[in-house]
């Protein structure tokens, strides 16, 4: 019997013209730890929902021992042994630890009644696996994300998996649950399970992987023993050796330019603590670090959604009360959030009411009335100093591509001339040309003044657009550097390296 | 993508798509409307050549749908923020008992004309007080509470078909003077009068909704309240505004029934929210929230109207005609329902195509 | 983070702490502090013949309410089984006695049966079939068979019932006197609202479909993912509304001496209000059925103090619609802070 699982034949997938993935061969065996690496939009999770079943391929083939997929079917692949833990793990909140790690064994054993002293025992059995003990009759809802994430892969392993793909399985769990997560990867290995792992953290990465495999724009370009690799290496692939000149057109802040926003010591419990920077007019401050180090909580929280428990906030020199976002639209905060298509956008309404839906109480004419003229009109303008490219602003949001929607939440947010932007993933989900453009909009709005709070986990793009970079790591900012005084791979190595 | 394709459009030509855009999608559902109407008028006619087409039925539609119109515009208002109101019959059914109360209590036979005029602008104020009121609780159990819209209702409905029983006793109320019953059955240059009150809430609705700040922000939430809140919508305010006025607007719905049967009733019309559901529905709310035109509305109502007045003439000789309608009106909604469901999975998407291809 | 696990810490206390957290124990002290108060003022509260006049009058909507507890907490909504209980009742009772059989009582059940399976399945195909919102649906459901049957089948109340209906009614499992409230028996359709409680009771609990209907509420997606068919459990949801409600439509056809074709109508809202307050929530995923029961007891007792300190039976709905209110608006809170706790403790 060969130790070959998998193998992908010459697969593409590309997303309105967008190519994920070009023709890529890939082969997993049997027993075998994979660590699957790669930028944002590098093209990673099309790669999982592939062999998950979820996206069918343009061309090429998925192969399971002697069976030839083109098509692949979810409950195919659950038949072939593929088990996917997602990041949102896809636990019912209202069932207890114990039901939510038996119930797809019960399901997959076709059984009628719950026996729940085998419901018990199942998933006691399963939570020894990996050496963790919790409460089996809680709640899920009441749980920590780090639990909920073991009660998962404990989920996961009862099913008769062969290959397990975890996406970004550490990110959560302490030390000491990734050191026991390994140990039962090390034992599953054993038994003949091959394990993907998508993971962020390299250190991790190379301490687990048999074999790496790096991805960058959709291409496969490292595949083969993580033991000639190192740290450096890896973000060499990851981001490229080439890495793109210098952005034209980047001015630097005056000396004496205005202080906008002045944040002092402002913490919140389970999300930031002591953060403090300065943000001055024209300037463009990146924040990273790695999901749940807090940058998104900091966000939320100077756009008034998340009110900080202690620490002071300073808008042009006078202190500023952060509570609710009216306070921060008060205060000219504008926020683009990172889920774009529930959070920024009315997908089913209007591109043009989408672009006014901010300003619409400024467009009143005569008796309070809209002055519809006034609405077109800054429709109109928008669109063009945009260069949103649609036939209509009538059509659906949902019509535009992912950078012409972004854009218009854009656009929606510049109408209100806010004096601090806050972009949260500006650029994720979109595509090389538009994500350029972005940039381009990014660095003429710090030109004419704006205070540009920029979070990404995107390297190359911080690089491209900010003067400043802030680093968060558990909840507190742990470097800050000028971006003239750090190199995209050290900065890589440092986001990594948590 | 199609975005993408046509960036050398010029501004001129974007508009005028836009407007060809805009005017087809509008033109799209209205004209099935108008169809539908002309088609039902037409069959009507046919089959009863000397009941139905006459201006003695076409009067006593208008005086029927006027009461009906107002609370349909009501129920929709609070399905286009994506909820429901159950509570809008028993909301128009308190306020009705309040200004009945208040002016069967009064009224004495010795009273002047002034005080008679006193007494019922105070009667009219407290019953559109009580409409503001209820809907006023309705808006903060949805809005700042957080109670599911279908639940919310479902309390206040009870409640307030409780209060109105318990301040009646049970039985109808009658007894309004007769200056009152006017709004009821009066006509104004031949018009009548319950047909200009419900006109006059349609303009102003309309004009509500697609011409003020309040009416904009209404379609946003109703289409994404997550965008809407992140926008900096004050998704709370205005959902109580919504409701504010759905409770005013019943209340209107109240006095006027009350006007025309000289009678108010703790349970009068407890059809009228299936009617109203199946109006929004067939004139083109969506039931998630987000989408309806005054327009699409108002025909709907006509089609209801000339199909119930319909049936009712042609069912005369049956007993309890009045049931083949709620049957009917029950088959309908669901048609409806499945029928755009299909329109919207296969149809509205080819709609887009062939606009966008400009055919 | 490693934090104390409780699972060992076990004990008595820990037991009883979970316990009195229940929404069930709060429900169940509120009835019985309730009970106590009205007891007070009307000693013939706590005779034996008060309590089977309260069953008898909870047995129907204790039926239906089982019914209801399952939609709820799938996430679903039904206001339609009044007029299923109705509806299959009528039919039933008009076809056995359009036969000239002299059916036993059996019967009328067995024939009602079928009617609910139908218009249940009838619920489901177009909740789950075409995913059409469960409240509008249900409302044009309703509508209809309360129309269908009223228009074409006939509007007038069958008070004259075939003879095996009749001495269905006048059965009795036990009978007591009181001085103070007179002769009061218990019906034996008693067991068929506890055979509902124990059946919905052992589905909810020791099934995997029962487990599924939780898992449906609680995430639609994750129930998706994790390889429920969840077209099937929600044909099974609504088929089982209509049985329950066409064996409430049989038992009331009996309990009231009549068969009328719109019975029934306008008690959804007392039976939705009952489950909700037993903890059930309208957006799914919780409830129980001593839940229910508890619910049901409660606004059975808040109806008859009310009576009882005087006031007139007009206000009863009031007390229905603000028990409503309030056993949805408090988990409504509950849960928008619990948001807010929770979301402190996700990260880190």
């Amino acid at each position: 019997m060969s130790q070959e699982f998998l193998r992908l034949n010459h697969i593409s997938k590309s997303f309105e013209g967008v190519h994920a993935l070009k023709d890529i061969n890939l082969t997993i065996d049997r027993g075998k730890t994979y660590c699957l690496v790669g930028e944002n939009g590098s093209g990673k999770s099309t790669m999982v929902k592939l062999i998950a079943g979820i996206h069918a391929p343009d061309s090429g083939e998925i192969i399971f021992g002697d069976r030839v997929y083109r098509r692949l079917h979810p409950i195919e692949a659950i038949g072939e042994g593929v088990q996917v833990i997602y990041q949102d793990f896809s636990l019912f909140p209202n069932l207890t630890v114990a039901e939510n790690i038996a119930i797809n064994y019960q399901i997959s054993h076709r059984r009628f009644w719950v026996k729940w002293r085998e419901v018990n025992e199942i998933a006691a059995g399963a939570l020894k696996r990996i050496k963790v003990e919790l409460d089996l009759g809680v709640q899920v809802a009441s749980l920590p994300i780090a639990d909920r994430q073991l009660i998962a892969i404990a989920r996961a392993l009862l099913q008769d998996a062969r290959l397990i793909i975890m996406d970004e399985p550490t990110t959560a769990l302490t030390q000491k649950e990734v050191k026991s997560l390994f140990e039962v990867i090390n034992s599953l290995k054993n038994d003949g399970i091959s394990i993907l792992f998508v993971s962020h953290k390299l250190d991790e990465v190379l301490e687990i992987a048999d074999s790496t495999i790096i991805l960058r724009s959709g291409e496969k370009v490292v595949d083969r023993e993580a033991a000639g690799l190192d740290r450096t290496s890896i973000v060499q692939f990851m981001t490229g050796r080439n890495l793109k000149p210098e952005a034209s057109g980047f001015h630097t802040v005056p000396a004496t330019a205005p202080v906008l926003l002045k944040v002092e010591r402002l913490s919140c419990a389970g999300h930031f603590a002591d953060i403090s920077f300065e943000l001055r007019a024209g300037e463009v401050l990146g924040i990273t670090g790695l999901l749940g180090s807090g940058r998104t909580g900091l966000a939320l929280s100077l756009f008034g959604m998340l009110p900080a428990d202690s620490g002071m906030v300073t808008i042009e020199s006078r202190p500023a009360q952060l509570n609710s976002i009216q306070d921060a639209l008060d205060n000219g905060i504008a926020y683009v959030p990172e889920d774009r298509l529930n959070e920024g956008l009315f997908l089913t309404q209007p591109i043009g009411k989408n672009i006014v839906a901010r300003i619409i109480d400024r467009l009143l004419g005569k008796a309070g009335l809209l002055d519809d003229k006034s609405v077109r009109s800054t429709i109109t303008e928008w669109v063009a100093r945009l260069r949103i490219h649609t036939p209509s602003t009538d059509l659906p949001a949902s019509s535009l591509s992912g950078g012409n929607q972004q854009r218009v939440v854009l656009a929606k947010w510049l109408a209100s001339d806010p004096r601090i932007l806050i972009m949260n993933g500006p650029t994720v989900g979109i595509d090389v040309a538009s994500k350029i453009e972005i940039h381009e909009i990014i660095r003429d709005l710090a030109g004419g003044g704006m205070g540009m709070l920029v979070i990404s986990d995107d390297i190359p793009e911080l690089m491209q657009v900010c003067h400043r970079i802030l680093l968060m790591r558990k909840g507190r900012i742990a470097e800050e550097f000028e971006r003239q005084q750090v190199s995209e791979t050290e900065l890589n190595t440092m986001l990594v390296s948590a | 993508m199609n975005g993408v394709t046509t960036q050398h459009n010029k501004n001129g030509s974007m508009k005028r798509s836009s407007d060809r855009i805009g005017w087809l999608a509008f033109d799209m559902h209205t004209l099935f409307l108008l169809v539908l109407v002309v088609f039902i008028f037409v069959l009507m006619s046919v089959a009863m050549p000397t009941q139905f087409p006459t201006t003695i039925n076409l009067e006593s539609m208008a005086f029927q749908m006027s009461e009906v119109g107002i609370l349909t515009v009501a129920m929709a208002l609070s399905m286009l923020i994506g909820g429901i109101d159950l509570s809008v019959t028993a909301t128009a059914n308190l306020s009705a008992i309040t200004a009945g109360l208040i002016m069967v209590n009064l009224v004495q036979p010795g009273l002047s004309a002034a005080q008679l005029l006193l007494v019922v602008v105070l009667a009219l104020l407290a019953a559109i007080a009580v409409g503001v009121a209820c809907g006023l609780s309705n808006g903060v159990l949805i809005g700042f509470v957080g109670v599911p819209a279908i639940l919310a209702t479902l309390g206040t409905l009870t409640l307030f078909t409780g209060l109105a029983y318990g301040v009646t006793g049970g039985p109808a109320l009658h007894g309004v003077p007769p200056q009152v019953l006017f709004l009821g059955i009066g006509k104004f240059i031949g018009i009548p009068l319950p047909l200009l009150i419900f006109l006059a809430v349609l303009a102003a609705i309309s004009l509500t909704l697609n011409h003020t700040a309040y009416g904009f922000k209404v379609y946003l939430l109703g289409s994404n309240p997550t965008a809407a809140r992140f926008s900096g919508i004050d998704n709370p305010r205005i959902t109580l505004q919504t409701h504010m006025i759905g409770g005013l607007l019943s209340a209107i719905a109240g006095i006027v029934t009350l006007a025309r049967t000289n009678s108010a009733n703790a349970d009068y019309g407890s059809s009228y929210i299936l009617m109203t559901i199946l109006i929004a529905v067939l004139g083109g709310v969506a039931v998630s929230g987000g989408y309806g035109r005054v327009a699409g509305l108002t025909l709907a109502l006509m089609v209801l109207q000339m199909l119930s007045t319909g049936f009712n003439m042609l069912l005369l000789r049956f007993s309890g005609s009045n049931f083949f309608r709620d049957f009917a009106w029950g088959f309908l909604l669901l048609f409806v329902m499945v029928f755009t469901r299909f329109l919207k999975q296969s149809g509205t998407r080819a709609l887009w195509k062939q606009i966008l291809s400009g055919k | 983070m490693s934090r104390p696990r409780s699972s060992h810490c076990a004990g008595s206390i820990w037991m009883l702490r979970k316990i009195t957290q229940t929404h069930e124990f709060v429900i169940a002290v509120t009835i019985v502090i309730l009970s106590i108060a009205v007891g007070l003022v009307n000693p013939a509260y706590f005779s034996v013949a008060n309590l089977f006049d309260m069953l008898r009058n909870a047995t129907i909507h204790g039926i239906l309410a089982m019914g209801v507890l399952v939609v709820l907490i799938s996430g679903g909504v039904d206001v339609s089984f009044p007029a299923i209980a109705a509806a299959s009742a009528y039919l039933s009772v008009k076809i056995l006695m359009a036969s000239h059989i002299q059916a036993p009582v059996w019967a009328f059940y067995l024939v009602a049966l079928p009617f609910g399976v139908l218009l249940g399945t009838l619920n489901a195909t177009f909740i789950s079939r075409f995913r059409l919102p469960a409240l509008i649906v249900t409302l044009g459901t309703a509508s209809m068979t309360y129309g269908f049957v009223l228009f074409f089948v006939g509007n007038l109340v069958l008070y004259n019932l075939p003879s095996g209906m009749v001495s269905y009614q006048m059965m009795s499992l036990m009978t007591v006197s009181d001085p103070k409230v007179g002769f009061s028996s218990l019906h034996p359709s008693i067991l068929l609202m506890i055979a509902a409680g124990l059946v919905v009771w052992i589905l909810l609990k020791y099934t995997l479909i029962g487990r599924g209907i939780y898992a449906l509420g609680g995430s639609r997606e994750a129930a998706e993912r994790s390889g429920f068919n969840i077209r099937l459990i929600e044909y099974v949801i609504y088929s089982l509304a209509g049985v329950l409600a066409s064996i409430a439509g049989v038992t009331q056809v009996a309990l009231y001496r009549n068969a009328n074709p719109a019975a029934l109508m306008g008690t959804e809202l007392e039976v939705i209000a009952a489950v909700v307050l037993g903890g059930a929530a309208i957006t799914g995923g919780r409830g129980t059925v001593v839940g229910a029961g508890l619910g049901l007891y409660l606004i059975t007792i808040m109806k008859s103090s009310l009576v009882l300190v005087g006031i007139p039976s007009e206000w009863q709905k009031v007390v229905i619609g603000i028990a409503l209110i309030v056993g949805a608006s408090v988990p409504a809170i509950h849960s928008s802070r619990l948001n807010r706790q929770r979301a402190s403790t996700t990260v880190e």
